[in-house]
């Protein structure tokens, strides 16, 4: 229990030190970026324990995403600001950057070898990504869809 | 982003000429209710859109975007604002006592600047009560389109570099990773800025960049026992995350075309960002 509350620190921690770094890299507000380090380490501590708990990558991602994104509602309506500024920045530490490059390369090695357990791969890698993706984007949105029915202006 | 081509619904050759016609039949020279009603039109709709390219350029989600024009728009009584967003064009028609007026605006480049976002939002809220005239929206709409970085870019860079060291930390790298992996990004997201500054196209600015950090990991990391974590982690600064989640939230909101095309541009980015890799790696003698 100790190791897995020492694995979920360092992560949360990690994940707070990414998301303040795409927070700088996107041209985060300056007085936003304790929040989106909060929401990083946040959706990074949710999703190691949810995996630590047997549930798949995807669902873990939901769920972090969810948290995130419910989350970045408390920040959003003191200073006035969209929830992605925070929430966007928190879920990027999650976002399937190895499987998409792997599932590229293996698309360029298919190219190259012909051999079919490469394609395979590759497919199998481009679809794990783009679930997660999907995850997180609806993860993202939930809140939201059921906080706002169909509005039309801010 | 400059030049909103603007059309009316009537031919403007014959509303000159319609508008010189009862301009000189006016016995004081009086502008008539029609030329008033479409220059009010035109000087609430402008800032409008302006505003509306400005965040969908930064990369604001479609749903925020039509979300904001409409409530720039809400003090004005219109009868109708109809949006439509393409990838690089945004158009607004919108209707006042039979006066039908509709703009184009072309959205030149895209990118990610959360600044611009957070700023046009308030501006869009505080218009939306109301608290500004045309020309004072107008002005707050140029300025924050001029809106430069808030960080220097040697900063950014920095700051992008360390999140790349955290994912290597993450992904199971030690101390060692972190700091091969930071100084790798760093020096690629340098050569992203410099060859985003000397206006190269998005793919090879991806293509270069990705090659220039996997080739610096690799070279860096020649001794570690963890090397793969660097070589993983080193690129991850380029990973187009904000346009995929945009795209998929656009799915799932209903806005298919919008979306696609947000996700065949990510996909093009990841497919410049392996490229790269690739190159590297076979230089290397590792692919």
């Amino acid at each position: 229990m100790f190791a897995l509350g020492a694995t979920v620190a360092l992560k949360a921690f990690f994940g707070a030190v990414a998301a303040t770094g795409f927070a700088v890299l996107f041209n985060t507000p300056r007085y936003t970026l304790l929040w989106c380090a909060a929401c990083g380490a946040l959706g990074m501590a949710l999703r190691t324990l949810a995996m630590a708990f047997g549930v798949g990558v995807e669902l873990a991602t939901l769920f972090a995403s969810v948290a995130v994104s419910a989350f970045s509602f408390w920040p959003h309506n003191r200073p006035t600001l969209p929830t992605h500024i925070f929430s966007i920045p928190g879920v990027i530490t999650m976002v399937p950057g190895v499987f998409a490059y792997q599932a590229m390369t293996g698309f360029l090695r298919f190219v190259q070898e012909k051999d079919q357990a490469i394609f395979l791969a590759a497919w199998h890698d481009l679809l794990t990504m783009l679930t997660i993706l999907m995850a997180l984007a609806f993860g993202l949105v939930l809140p939201s869809l059921c906080l706002r029915i169909q509005k039309k202006t801010l | 982003m400059d030049d909103a081509s603007r059309t009316r619904s009537h031919d403007p050759r014959e509303h000159a000429s319609l508008k010189k016609r009862t301009q000189a039949s006016s016995p004081v020279g009086r502008p008539t209710h029609a030329s008033h009603e479409h220059a009010s039109l035109e000087k609430a709709l402008t800032p409008a859109i302006r505003a509306g390219a400005v965040m969908f350029a930064s990369g604001g989600e479609i749903d925020k975007v039509r979300r904001a024009i409409a409530s720039m728009l809400r003090g004005h009584a219109l009868d109708h604002i109809h949006i439509l967003v393409a990838h690089n064009a945004l158009l607004v028609t919108v209707a006042h006592q039979g006066e039908v007026m509709t703009q184009v605006q072309s959205i030149d480049g895209h990118g990610v600047d959360f600044n611009k976002i957070a700023a046009v939002y308030r501006l869009a809220k505080k218009a939306h009560r109301g608290r500004f005239t045309p020309d004072a929206l107008r002005a707050k709409v140029e300025a924050i389109r001029r809106t430069g970085h808030i960080y220097p870019r040697t900063l950014a860079a920095a700051c992008a570099a360390l999140a790349c060291g955290a994912f290597a930390v993450i992904f199971g790298g030690g101390p060692a990773a972190f700091l091969v992996t930071a100084v790798a990004a760093f020096l690629g997201c340098q050569t992203r800025f410099t060859l985003v500054g000397m206006r190269f196209n998005v793919v090879l600015v991806f293509s270069v960049s990705s090659f220039v950090a996997t080739y610096a990991a690799l070279v860096l990391s020649e001794f570690l026992p963890d090397r793969q974590y660097a070589e993983m982690a080193a690129v991850l600064f380029l990973v187009p995350g904000v346009p995929l989640i945009d795209a998929f939230e656009e799915f799932i909101r209903g806005y298919v075309t919008v979306g696609l095309t947000r996700a065949v541009m990510g996909l093009m980015m990841i497919l410049a960002l392996s490229a790269g890799m690739v190159l590297a790696l076979s230089l290397k003698g590792l692919w």
